[in-house]
């Protein structure tokens, strides 16, 4: 099947979500195919993370549907659809702090591999675990610190974690937001090396607000305003386009 | 495929990550030292091996505690519902259907409490916080007064009595100074700490962790929370129920104060006293809180329970982590490596 | 028939009395809780303080019954004070196992202080004769005291339902319980305010405590008996919320009398299962924000 006539890998149609009387996404609808390098951005307050909790499963739709891989999913559990290779990256890190860098990757590797609910094995014993989180903390240039407690890391190098993490589950569709928030500047380019750096094959939809990292980034770049879509379409259409300039930088044009 | 030097760096990487996962998990020769003790005490001071012998009961009972509280994360009140569960189970089999075999005793304990605490671990452990902590006491109140509404059945509140354990393996008999029960009650504790500590060095252990560290992220990594948590109480109620068993066949007598708030929270003072999460935390705070709580009852019951009370305010208010948590912080501050 | 009907009457009539005193000693753990997030078990141990107190002052110095009663609440809500800036504060932040246990041992250490001073056995105290007659309700007749009691807790609840939403002060507990980052940002001193919330509620459980002496006797086991059925009101009621330990007082304490009046052997019993079946269906309890 070439790459053109397989489903995209995550597609959603309609997708809403009310709270009470609060709409906040309305009528969302993007696809992503293999290979995507996608950004999803928009003012602050317009949705973009409640559109990530949708398609993770944190957050049930009030209408529309989800798809994986051309198979429906809007009724699926989280830990479902990460076994069906959707997994996220939260804004404000999500690790578990009390444990080494070693000890998070691993709890990944162990979940996908099946090997979680192993009473009788020691941890030491599971070599494919030890291996593959070792692999990871290699590619991210993470030795150094691989058995610090992640309280103990600077925030860059936690931010690191939390994208190996992610790659702990062999991601076929990565949802990252804002993988470089809190990072100083300096730091910046790490993160967005390593995120250059994964594999081409796995379709990537970030959140992002810094403009510069998403036209390096991003092939494709959806505009949300106010929980709809505003425009879709590659980055010198977004770039061109004076409804999104408008909405950017509409307030200093009225100042 | 490779190239030799990422195979090389793979193996270094490897040896790395044993040596940490070694220095983690494995037992400690100073650990044969606590149970060489353990083993001389009625060797040494067989006058007290009775007494010794509820001390090993709490041990294992705190033991029991730690692997939810301590690797888990959850918080019950009411803790004691399983413990109840397996000293009614054995008490009851021997008092009121005449079957005084010790082991099987011990073991139907242990199954009726792990399928209660599936149970009641499938329907609560759905909530959190104060919800969860309301719920487990309401399990544990109402099994309370349930025994108190069947007291021709468990002998409410003047007890159940007439248990009568036949001597282990045909051989070894029950004598009055508590050594048989002591040596029995010690392989048991060893037996069921052998497997916590397995279960907790596996993966299903880390997962525990990872759930107490972060449940929203086990979340994110596809973890089944409900079911791990659901495993780790329903061994939890099993080694509870094997406990509370033991403390019916070595007393011969029990009373519904198995099943109170007051054992539950006895139970979670040892933790607290030894500090949580490192299972030798449960073994030492219940030899220190047995021996304290003799010493003050024997000077006055208002003793006991103000001494209690000031112990729990000042060991949360100075050391949360408890006297293995103080140790290690002294062990740090003197050049040692933290654990 | 008749005769059935003026026990049922009579049951309830009872029962509504015993909601308002666990009302009065509940609502103050529900708002406090509510506010700080802080798991109290001691607040038993407050309730039981204003029963013995009252004890003391009506028995031994031989005050009058209303003053006295006030007196023993000011004092309790005034102690508390301190022991909120030397003990809770230390706890706010601290994970739940370790309040749980702090509270705990303070309830112990309370416990065995009463067991001290006052002995093991139940007291009571010496009702003034305006409260010790009948009253006349709608044509029946009913005890003066359980009457006095309803008045004081529908007092207390009207009171407080008032002070919570019409003035300043209830405006910016009301927030804290909401957002307390937020009301921070908004220049509200939550320090202050919760050792003004604690102390008020101290002082209200200390009122139950007293108020629940003539009703259901006083001993030293007082902290943790009505502790549980304190925790119960709060958690099916739902924390930070007046109405709901005014509903949940009343659902909890009429079946409960009943229970004991028609099912002695196994009421408690009820009480528990209720709880779990409410928890199970609204796990924030009738009234909160699940």
């Amino acid at each position: 099947m070439t790459a053109a006539a397989e489903p995209a890998l995550l597609t959603t149609v309609d997708l809403s979500k009310n709270f009470g009387g609060l709409q906040v996404v309305r009528n969302v609808a993007f696809s992503l195919r293999r290979g995507a390098r996608h950004a999803l951005i928009g003012p602050n307050g317009a949705g973009k993370t409640t559109v990530v909790n949708l398609l993770t499963g944190a957050l049930k739709p009030s209408g529309g549907s989800i798809y994986i891989a051309g198979l429906e999913a809007t009724q699926l559990s989280e830990a479902d659809r990460v076994e069906r290779g959707l997994v996220r990256t939260f804004q404000i890190n999500q690790l578990f702090r009390g444990l080494t860098v070693f000890e998070n990757i691993a709890l990944a590797v162990a979940q996908r591999r099946g090997v979680a609910r192993a009473l009788w094995r020691k941890s030491a014993a599971c070599a494919e675990v030890t291996d593959e989180a070792m692999a990871i903390i290699g590619e991210l240039h993470l030795d150094p610190v691989a058995f610090r407690r992640i309280r103990e890391l600077p925030y860059g190098s936690q931010r690191l974690v939390e994208i190996a993490i992610a790659l702990g589950l062999r991601p076929r569709i990565l949802l990252m937001d804002e993988p470089a928030a809190g990072i100083p500047a300096d730091e910046r380019d790490l993160i967005l090396g390593v995120v250059g750096r994964l594999d081409p094959d796995i379709a990537i939809l970030i959140i992002e607000h810094d403009m510069d990292l998403v036209f390096r980034f991003a092939r494709e770049i959806t505009v949300l305003v106010n929980g709809a879509v505003l425009m879709q379409g590659t980055a010198a259409e977004v770039a061109g386009d004076p409804r999104v300039r408008e909405v950017y930088l509409g307030s200093s044009k009225h100042g | 495929m490779a190239a030799p030097e990422s195979t090389a760096a793979a193996a270094r990487a490897r040896s790395v990550a044993d040596a940490f996962l070694r220095r983690r998990d494995d037992a400690r020769l100073v650990e044969a030292g606590f149970w060489l003790v353990a083993l001389a005490v009625p060797i040494a001071l067989p006058e007290h091996a009775a007494f010794g012998g509820q001390v090993l009961i709490m041990m294992l009972f705190a033991l029991s505690l730690d692997f939810v509280l301590g690797y888990a994360g959850v918080l019950t009140l009411g803790h004691a519902a399983y413990f109840g569960v397996g000293a009614y189970v054995s008490g009851l089999l021997s008092a009121k259907l005449g079957w005084h075999e010790p082991l099987s005793g011990l073991v139907a304990a242990g199954a009726v409490s792990a399928a209660f605490g599936a149970l009641s671990g499938w329907l609560l452990l759905r909530y959190r916080d104060l919800t969860l902590l309301m719920l487990t006491l309401a399990v544990s109140t109402t099994l309370f007064e349930l025994a108190n509404t069947w007291s021709s059945l468990t002998g409410g509140y003047d007890g159940l009595m007439g248990i009568q354990i036949a001597p282990i393996f045909g051989v070894f008999e029950w004598d009055i100074a508590g050594v048989t029960g002591y040596g029995y009650v010690l392989a048991v504790l060893l037996l069921c700490f052998v497997a916590l500590r397995r279960f907790t060095v596996s993966p299903f252990g880390q997962a525990l962790r990872g759930i107490r560290e972060n449940t929203l992220r086990m979340r994110a990594i596809g973890a089944p929370i409900l079911g791990h948590l659901t495993l780790a109480y329903t061994i939890a109620a099993a080694v509870a129920g094997i406990a509370g068993g033991l403390f019916a066949q070595t007393n011969n007598f029990i009373t519904m104060d198995v099943l109170s708030f007051e054992r539950s929270a006895a139970v979670l003072t040892v933790l607290i006293l030894g500090g949580t999460g490192r299972l030798y935390g449960a073994l030492f705070g219940a030899l220190v809180y047995m021996l304290a709580a003799d010493w003050l009852a024997k000077l006055s019951p208002v003793y006991w329970e103000f001494g209690v009370g000031l112990l729990l305010v000042v060991i949360v208010l100075l050391c949360p982590d408890g006297l293995l948590g103080l140790y290690d912080r002294v062990r740090a501050a003197f050049g040692g490596r933290a654990r | 028939m008749e005769h059935a009907v003026q026990a049922a009457v009579s049951i309830l009539f009872d029962g509504i009395a015993y909601s308002m005193v666990l009302f009065v000693m509940a609502v103050g753990l529900s708002v406090t809780m509510g506010l700080m997030g802080v798991i109290n078990l001691a607040h038993g141990a407050f309730a039981m303080a204003g029963g013995y107190l009252t004890v003391t002052f009506l028995g031994n110095l031989g005050l009058p019954f209303l003053p006295g009663l006030v007196l023993a609440v000011l004092a309790v809500g005034a102690a508390s004070i301190p022991i909120e800036h030397t003990l809770y504060v230390r706890i706010y932040n601290r994970p739940h196992l370790d309040q749980v246990l702090l509270t705990i041992g303070v309830t112990l250490m309370a416990i065995a202080v009463a067991t001290y001073a006052y002995g093991p056995s139940p007291l009571s105290i010496k009702l003034p004769a305006f409260l010790e007659t009948q009253v006349g309700v709608f044509g029946r007749d009913f005890p003066a005291y359980r009457a006095f009691i309803i008045g004081v807790g529908v007092l207390a609840f009207l009171a407080l339902w008032a002070g919570f939403e019409r003035t300043m002060l209830g405006a910016k507990i009301r927030a804290a319980v909401d957002n307390r980052a937020m009301a921070e940002a908004a220049g509200v001193n939550t320090t202050r305010l919760f050792t003004l919330t604690f102390a008020l509620g101290s002082a209200l459980a200390a009122l139950g405590g007293a108020l629940a002496v003539d009703l259901v006797g006083l001993t030293p086991r007082f902290a943790l008996q009505y502790l549980v059925l304190v925790l119960i009101v709060v958690s099916i009621g739902g924390f930070g919320t007046i109405m709901g330990a005014f509903a949940a007082s009343l659902m909890i304490g009429v079946i409960d009398n009943a229970g004991r009046y028609l099912y002695p052997e196994g009421s408690a019993f009820f009480i528990y299962l209720v709880v779990i079946l409410v928890l199970v269906v609204r796990p924030g309890g009738l009234f909160g924000r699940a």
